[in-house]
């Protein structure tokens, strides 16, 4: 009995070491990537720890000495003198200020739909919690002409917009969620005392709602980073997000393998270390809601 | 009091207003596209009212749409399929108390929050043929001398589905996990007082109480897979041929690299019927979940 349970225990342990490793090892590489001169990179037999290892994939992206990071892959001209800073500004902005507008929009439908009465109000919601997960290839059409019309395209604006398409319904399903679990009572006394629906909602509501509106900006926040098809579309040079910069590497001359994962690396963190903070909450939040441990 | 009734249309208002802009025109401006032959590199023709034209030769001509059709069907089923399994397995694993599970959901995090045109890179380095690790690891073993993983046209479709494998499951993982903790004590008590073995456990108490989170994480996962760009953009553009093209990928090269909008449109609008179709399907379960 005593072997069995030991059997079973080491069986388990193992599983869980093969996942572990096999989860591990791609990231493991990309960091070991990133710090490796380029002779130790595309060695036959893999270095696994570089010998020399160094921090000049870093400089090159972000403090090029002369050329910037495009120049070996062999891509457009203009892109020549971009640093990897206008990819990492250009996604900070866009996913800041899209966030911003999912939150504040987000907030006032979220309260009608969790706190007033009228018709059609769940057929509504369900319907707004829909759009979210339409395939953006559908709208990016449409969207691109329209964008081109008003001469938005390769501007943060357009991205802005373009990712309140998935940002907004998002924060309003969630907020809709958190807002149910604060008491109805509370509002319904700041009302008898004399607030209006807004005032009650300022003072009374907001303050118990920060936790949920930090998980729910989280969330939009690593939606909008990750996004790529949105990006590659609305952007050419100048508005370029971080992952269209990093896939700019795939160059006609080959891939610049020690930058690519030194700025991949630098760009993955602000997701990884957000989604890491919110940890209790990423279940809640990538099922919408439907899973609260 | 006529105000307090429609209170509710003040609060609604901006947010519909965007989605009104952003989403509903959209959206039936290329419902309308669809039915118009427009082509910008033959800008000079204009927009011409096809009718159905777009969709019929989409169904009867386009061997390229039925190609990619089927190439999506296969990545999403293949892909959330193992996904599923893998991700039930770990999680039935760990609900035990077992040293170290903290750290082991931490781990699993990862993958899901590298962005994921980083994880085509990575992948893209590690599926190289002469310098890659995967291929070391094959002649190192003496499995073989090396696979093409993204050159061959019978591996490539494969070699998208390993790295989607590979950053999702954790999520189905996590939701799984989440799911099996927030069960109730008290059926697996009575049970093995009966004295229930654990398969029978697992069928007749476990897997009941855990269908409607297991059918969100599917679900989920399936409309997510639909929707698979970055990966194929960074791992192999759809190639080599068009043996890893799927719809969104199709969608993208005839818009816009032969400019066909209004074909375009119409192959989107097909993706769209699709995806939907599961859609309502999830939200009929969230429906169930969040009430």
């Amino acid at each position: 009995m005593k072997i069995k349970k030991l059997a079973f225990l080491t069986g388990n342990f193992i599983i869980i070491a093969v996942v572990m490793i096999l989860t591990l090892l791609p990231i493991f590489w990309l960091v070991v990537t990133s710090i490796k001169p380029a002779g130790e990179i595309t060695t036959r037999v893999p270095i696994f720890i570089p010998t020399k290892p160094t921090l000049s994939n870093y400089k090159g992206v972000f403090f090029p000495e002369t050329g910037s990071l495009y120049q070996k892959a062999g891509v457009a001209r203009e892109m020549l003198s971009v640093t990897g800073w206008v990819g990492i500004k250009n996604s900070i902005i866009v996913t800041l200020l899209s966030t911003g507008l999912a939150i504040g929009i987000g907030l006032l439908a979220a309260y009608a739909f969790a706190r007033l009465r009228f018709k059609g109000r769940d057929t509504l919601a369900f319907w707004l919690l829909s759009t979210k997960m339409f395939p953006p290839a559908t709208v990016i059409l449409p969207i691109f002409i329209m964008m081109n019309r008003f001469r938005l395209v390769d501007t943060q604006i357009a991205l802005i917009l373009a990712y309140l398409v998935f940002n907004l319904p998002f924060s309003v399903w969630m907020l809709r969620g958190f807002f149910t679990e604060i008491p109805r009572e509370l509002d319904e006394c700041a009302m008898v005392d004399g607030c209006s629906h807004l005032g009650a909602l300022a003072k009374i509501i907001l303050p118990l709602l920060i936790p949920g509106i930090i998980v729910t900006a989280i969330f939009c926040f690593i939606f909008s980073w990750n996004e790529f098809l949105f990006a590659l579309i609305l952007t050419r040079v100048k508005a370029q997000t971080f992952p269209v910069q990093v896939s700019a590497f795939l160059g006609v001359k080959g891939i610049q393998w020690g930058p690519m994962a030194a700025f991949g690396l630098a760009g993955s963190i602000p997701p990884l270390v957000l989604a890491i903070a919110a940890q209790r909450y990423l279940v809640r939040g990538l099922t919408y809601g439907a899973v609260k441990e | 009091m006529r105000r307090a009734k429609f209170l509710h249309v003040w609060f609604l208002l901006p947010c519909f207003a965007v989605v009104l802009f952003l989403v509903v025109f959209p959206l039936i401006y290329s419902l309308s596209l669809s039915f118009f032959s427009w082509n910008l590199t033959m800008a000079y023709l204009g927009k011409a009212w096809v009718g159905l034209d777009n969709y019929i030769s989409i169904f009867t001509e386009d061997e390229r749409f039925w190609k990619t059709l089927s190439n999506t069907f296969l990545m999403v089923g293949l892909a959330v399929g193992v996904e599923f399994l893998i991700g039930i397995g770990l999680a039935l694993l760990l609900t035990r108390e077992i040293p170290g599970r903290k750290i082991f959901s931490v781990v699993l995090l990862v993958p899901m929050m590298i962005v994921p045109v980083v994880v085509g890179m990575v992948w893209r380095l590690l599926y190289h043929t002469s310098y890659g690790l995967l291929n070391f690891f094959l002649r190192s073993f003496h499995i073989s001398e090396g696979i093409d993983w993204l050159g061959d046209p019978s591996v490539a479709l494969y070699s998208i589905i390993i790295a989607d494998i590979w950053q999702w499951t954790p999520l189905i993982f996590l939701i799984l996990l989440g799911g099996i903790m927030s069960l109730p004590k008290e059926p697996y008590e009575a049970a093995q007082l009966d004295g229930a073995s654990t398969s029978q456990i697992f069928i007749y108490i476990t897997f009941p109480l855990l269908k409607n989170i297991i059918t969100i994480a599917l679900l989920l996962r399936t409309i997510d897979a639909f929707k698979l760009f970055d990966k194929i953009w960074v791992l192999t553009q759809g190639g080599p041929g068009l043996t890893t093209e799927n719809i969104p990928m199709y969608i993208y090269y005839k818009a816009f690299r032969y400019f066909d909008m209004g074909y375009a449109a119409a192959l989107s609008y097909i993706l769209l019927i699709i995806v939907s179709t599961i859609a309502t399907f999830l939200l009929r379960s969230l429906f169930v979940t969040t009430k």
